[in-house]
């Protein structure tokens, strides 16, 4: 059985980097652009991992993470956050997410699915 | 003297050896028999049967008599036997009836030699007993205590050691009774006047005795000697010889007065006459007889009206001594003209003296009768012997009427009693204190006096105990409650003296009532040490105030109710610049030329302190004419003047102005700060903003470059040929030089704004420099450098941020490398000091110009030197190092001797983390 990553990020370019690595891993991957998309697809596929950029157009990543966290569907999900905050600040809001962790951007291309492969239980 | 009954034992002989005896008895009997059984029948020729026959019959009774023998020998030692035991035991019975004995002696002794000691003891005297040859052998407790010595060590001392004796009269020492009852085996009887010195030197007066220890044949072993302490009672007999002195004295001046004025009465050719207040003759001298020519039967005991055959009822003489004298105890020069009876007219002078008859209750009236009719003829000698009688009458009776009007002048209440303690007389001043009656008192017993008031233990103890041992006493307190007159402390001065003329004793008691003064003597004692408490008081408290006022850096002045200046504090001269002859007395508004005119001032002094007595911080705000504008504080006090009616004001000022103006730009400078710190945090927190947004927005695109270089560069996709490769390569080296970059000015900026935080783990140094260098050996190798590792073996594992000091060494490694040409050196040394490690770099390389030394830290410094185009470094090494050593609490410096001479850098690092993640 094939894992499935969905990956919510609004840069194309990241996106297609992100995808092309983990499907070269052996990953199904899904991908979104928008927080609203990303959730629904989330809800509707219940992939086995999903990577969060932080900055999307039309919500934070902690915030969608949040929504993600109180559907009972997606509660259990992991989330991964992909984030180029260097700053103390950009990660304490991730603090109070359960189930979650973050990879700094910009992502290590060898070590990047296996990382991944790492939170899917 | 225990019998030993072995040994007596000893000196009989045992019967063993009267055993011995024996056999030799034996064998001698059987030998006999044999021999003279063989004679006789050698000699009776008898044959051989008859010979064995009579062989056998001797041999039979030989043994019969051996046996015989023996047994007889037995019993006799047995008997022998029982009468030695028995004689062995009687005498063991004695020995031990004579131990019993001695025993029983023994206790004996030892139970009258404690009674003796008892004895001793409870004597009420001191006993010393010596041996003949006078030393101590005995001491008993009161001789212990007088002497001074214990028993213990006086035992074995010679006499005079132990008791130290001396003349009572003359202090020289006296000789001790036991030498002379030693020497003449005599008892010495009580000798007096001894004082005997106590080894603490205290001193007894002793009266003691001493008698000779003799034994069975009567010669002396020792004396005894008996003292006892008489000082109390040599002390008494002593007061009381002294008063029978004195009263010897006073009845010997009384008898010689009395017989001089007896032999006065008798002396002077005046007739004289004594009347009682009957007006009775008591006595009358002889020229009285001889000149009125009357017979002294017919005189005494007569009334003076009856004498000579009422020759002498004159009505002059009536006057005078019925009207005249009771009211004028003395009347002299009294004339009376009358035609006696006897002896024809005379002229007469008299004089009259009505007196108490000392000590007695009768007045007597002493008339002398001058004839002066024969004035003429005599009169030199009549006008001499007058003034002698009178002159010796007065100090005769000087004495006796001054003690007389006294007696009833002193204010004092005077009792006399007689010795069956009556009331003889009173004085005037008794009746009125204790507010009794005459008729109440005399005759009275004392304590019956005024409804049993005067019935007081202390009185009767006075009275009938004190007086009668000592004659006289003086100031005897006497504390009662009467029931006419309350409480009342009073003194008594009590005498006991003989009656002139008498034999009885006489008892004068004068009473003063101190209840009064007593009262008064307490409260005078009382009020004089308030009085003096609260003077000391005073007199500390003015001095303190003073020398508070001329202290006190702050000018003080006082004024008066009327508000002119009584005194001012030296500050108040040099600060506000006035003269002393210029302020006291002025009123306070003219002060330095009306300079204290302030209409605040008068408010405060005229209507707010008398409402208020104090006022603390008025401020006031001036400008003066001789120091310019000044901002005062005032703290008024309105205050009565100390012991005074009047009232004070004590102005205290404080000049305030330049604290004022210090307050004031204080004031302006907080409200600066706090827009500038408001400023600085807008600031702060626009930067971080700044620095995040662009972290993220240069991030995005390196991701891209980046990424997609390394999945082509990893042929992830498609192989790529070799141009290919390389050019992939330079994009994706000048991608990670790009985010190097950016992570470094990051983190500058993280340091600069306080926001880095070291992830502090435990960090074993030699391990991690080896480590470090090892990467570091490919690029060194390149260049052919030689690197040099000196690690201490005791480098300790540091509690560091791992990350932060990796950069760190590699930084320092890399640069050495990096500006150290082909063939030169490099290394790293190491070492623990202290509670650091310090870590030295170090190259043979460019090395750094002194001028550049500071610009080192600027960041993106280069110089231009051959090494510059091929190194690869951000340019924020060398800073960004230094602040991450910084921020682990350490030191970093950098070292060069010059352009090409090598390079040092040198930093250190706490062993434990100062801020504990």
């Amino acid at each position: 059985m094939k894992r499935t990553v969905l990956v919510i990020d609004d840069n194309r370019n990241n996106l297609m980097l992100e995808t092309d690595i983990l499907e070269f891993a052996g990953f199904t991957v899904l991908e979104a652009e928008t927080a609203a998309t990303g959730i629904a697809c989330a809800i509707r596929e219940k992939p086995d991992v999903i990577i969060m950029d932080i900055r999307l157009p039309d919500m934070r990543g902690s915030d969608a993470a949040r929504i993600l966290r109180k559907d009972k569907s997606t509660t259990g999900i992991p989330i991964v956050f992909v984030t180029a905050s260097v700053m103390p600040e950009g990660r304490i809001e991730l603090q109070d997410i359960s189930n979650s962790g973050f990879i700094g951007k910009p992502i290590n291309t060898r070590t990047f699915a296996g990382e991944i492969a790492g939170y899917i239980k | 003297m225990i019998f030993n009954g072995k040994s007596g034992h000893n000196e009989k002989k045992p019967t063993l050896e009267n055993r011995d005896g024996l056999l030799p008895v034996i064998a001698g009997t059987i030998v006999f028999f044999l021999a003279a059984v063989a004679v006789i029948s050698l000699l009776f020729h008898t044959d051989s049967r008859n010979f064995i026959i009579i062989t056998a019959f001797s041999v039979i009774m030989a043994v019969f008599v051996m046996l015989f023998a023996y047994f007889i020998n037995r019993k006799t030692m047995d008997r022998v036997n029982i009468l030695r035991n028995n004689e062995t035991k009687q005498m063991l019975g004695q020995q031990e009836d004579l131990n019993a004995k001695l025993m029983k002696l023994n206790a004996m002794l030892q139970v009258s030699e404690e009674k003796f000691a008892v004895t001793l003891n409870s004597i009420g005297d001191a006993v010393l007993a010596t041996d003949e040859k006078g030393i101590v052998t005995l001491l008993n407790p009161h001789a212990e205590k007088l002497t001074g010595w214990k028993h213990q060590e006086a035992v074995g001392k010679p006499v005079e050691e132990v008791f130290n004796i001396i003349n009572q009269k003359t202090r020289l020492p006296s000789i001790i009774p036991v030498k002379k009852t030693l020497e003449h085996c005599t008892v010495q009887g009580v000798a007096n006047n001894t004082i005997l010195i106590s080894r603490d030197g205290t001193e007894y007066v002793i009266a003691d005795s001493c008698a000779p220890i003799r034994n069975r044949d009567g010669s002396v072993q020792g004396a005894v000697l008996i003292f006892r302490d008489v000082t109390e009672r040599s002390e008494i007999e002593m007061g009381l010889e002294r008063a029978r002195i004195q009263l010897d004295i006073i009845k010997k001046s009384e008898d010689e007065a009395r017989e001089y004025s007896e032999s006065i009465i008798n002396t002077i050719r005046e007739p004289l006459i004594a009347l009682d207040q009957d007006l009775r003759v008591v006595s009358v001298s002889r020229s009285f007889y001889e000149v009125f020519k009357v017979n002294p039967e017919e005189t005494v005991g007569q009334l003076i009206y009856d004498l000579g055959n009422k020759q002498w009822n004159i009505p002059k003489l009536r006057e005078l001594l019925e009207n005249i004298l009771p009211q004028k105890a003395t009347f002299d020069n009294y004339e009376v003209e009358h035609d006696f009876a006897n002896i024809g007219r005379h002229i007469m002078l008299l004089n009259a003296r009505q007196i108490q008859r000392v000590l007695g209750k009768e007045k007597i009236i002493l008339l002398s009768i001058e004839d002066i009719t024969e004035r003429r003829e005599i009169e030199n000698g009549l006008e001499k012997a007058r003034k002698e009688l009178a002159a010796t009458k007065i100090s005769e009776d000087a004495a006796r009427e001054y003690s007389e009007s006294i007696i009833n002048t002193i204010r004092e209440p005077l009792i006399a009693l007689d010795q069956n303690l009556r009331v003889v007389s009173v004085s005037r001043a008794f009746y009125e204190v204790f507010k009794v009656k005459p008729e109440e008192t005399v005759g009275q017993l004392i304590y019956d006096l005024g409804n049993k008031q005067w019935n007081i233990p202390k009185l009767r103890e006075l009275l009938e105990n004190i007086l009668p041992q000592k004659a006289t006493f003086d100031n005897y307190e006497v504390e009662h409650d009467f029931a006419n007159i309350g409480r009342h402390i009073m003194l008594l001065n009590a005498r006991q003296i003989q009656r002139v003329l008498g034999k009885e004793k006489i008892i004068l008691l004068s009473i003063e009532d101190i209840t009064e003064r007593r009262e008064i003597e307490n409260g005078l004692e009382k009020a004089r040490k308030e009085l003096a408490a609260t003077k000391i008081s005073e007199d500390a408290a003015r001095e303190y105030s003073e020398s508070i006022i001329n202290t006190i850096r702050e000018p003080l002045i006082v004024l008066d109710q009327d508000l002119r200046v009584v005194s001012v504090s030296r500050a108040f001269y040099e600060f506000f610049k006035v003269n002393p002859e210029e302020t006291v007395g002025q009123l306070i508004y003219d002060l330095g030329n009306k300079q204290w005119n302030i209409p605040k001032l008068r408010e405060l002094l005229e209507n707010i302190l008398p409402k208020k007595a104090t006022f603390d911080n008025y401020e006031v705000e001036h400008v003066f004419a001789n120091i310019g504008r000044r901002i005062m504080l005032l703290n008024a006090r309105q205050i009565q003047r100390v012991l005074g009616k009047e009232r004070i004001i004590l102005l205290s000022i404080e000049d305030i102005t330049g604290r004022r103006d210090i307050e004031n730009g204080l004031e302006r400078a907080r409200e600066e700060l706090k827009a500038l710190t408001i400023e600085l945090k807008r600031a702060a927190t626009a930067k971080s903003e700044f620095l995040a947004n662009m972290s993220h927005e240069l991030r995005t695109p390196l991701n891209s470059i980046n990424g997609f270089s390394e999945v082509l560069f990893d042929e992830t996709f498609g192989p790529l040929n070799e141009k290919q490769k390389k050019y992939v390569n330079n994009v994706l080296t000048s991608g990670k030089h790009l985010l190097l970059l950016i992570n470094q000015i990051l983190d500058m900026a993280k340091v600069e704004s306080g926001k880095m935080k070291l992830s502090i783990t435990n960090l074993p140094m030699k391990n991690l420099l080896t480590e470090i260098s090892l990467l570091v050996a490919d690029m060194a190798g390149k260049k052919n450098l030689q690197i040099k590792l000196d690690l201490a073996d005791d480098l300790p594992v540091i509690e560091a941020d791992e990350l932060k000091v990796k950069e760190i060494i590699y930084n320092l490694l890399s640069n050495a490398v990096k500006f150290t040409p082909e063939g030169g050196k490099i290394g790293i040394r190491a070492k623990r000091v202290n509670e650091t490690i310090e870590v030295e770099v170090w190259d043979t390389g460019a090395g750094i110009a002194s001028e550049n030394m500071e610009k080192i830290f600027e960041g993106f410094f280069r110089v231009d030197t051959p090494y510059s185009r091929v190194t690869e470094g951000t340019g924020l090494g060398l800073p960004l190092s230094k602040k991450m050593v910084e921020l682990h609490g350490g030191k970093f410096m950098v070292k060069s001797k010059g352009l090409n001479q090598g390079t040092l850098v040198r930093f250190t690092l706490p062993v434990k983390s100062e801020s504990v993640a």
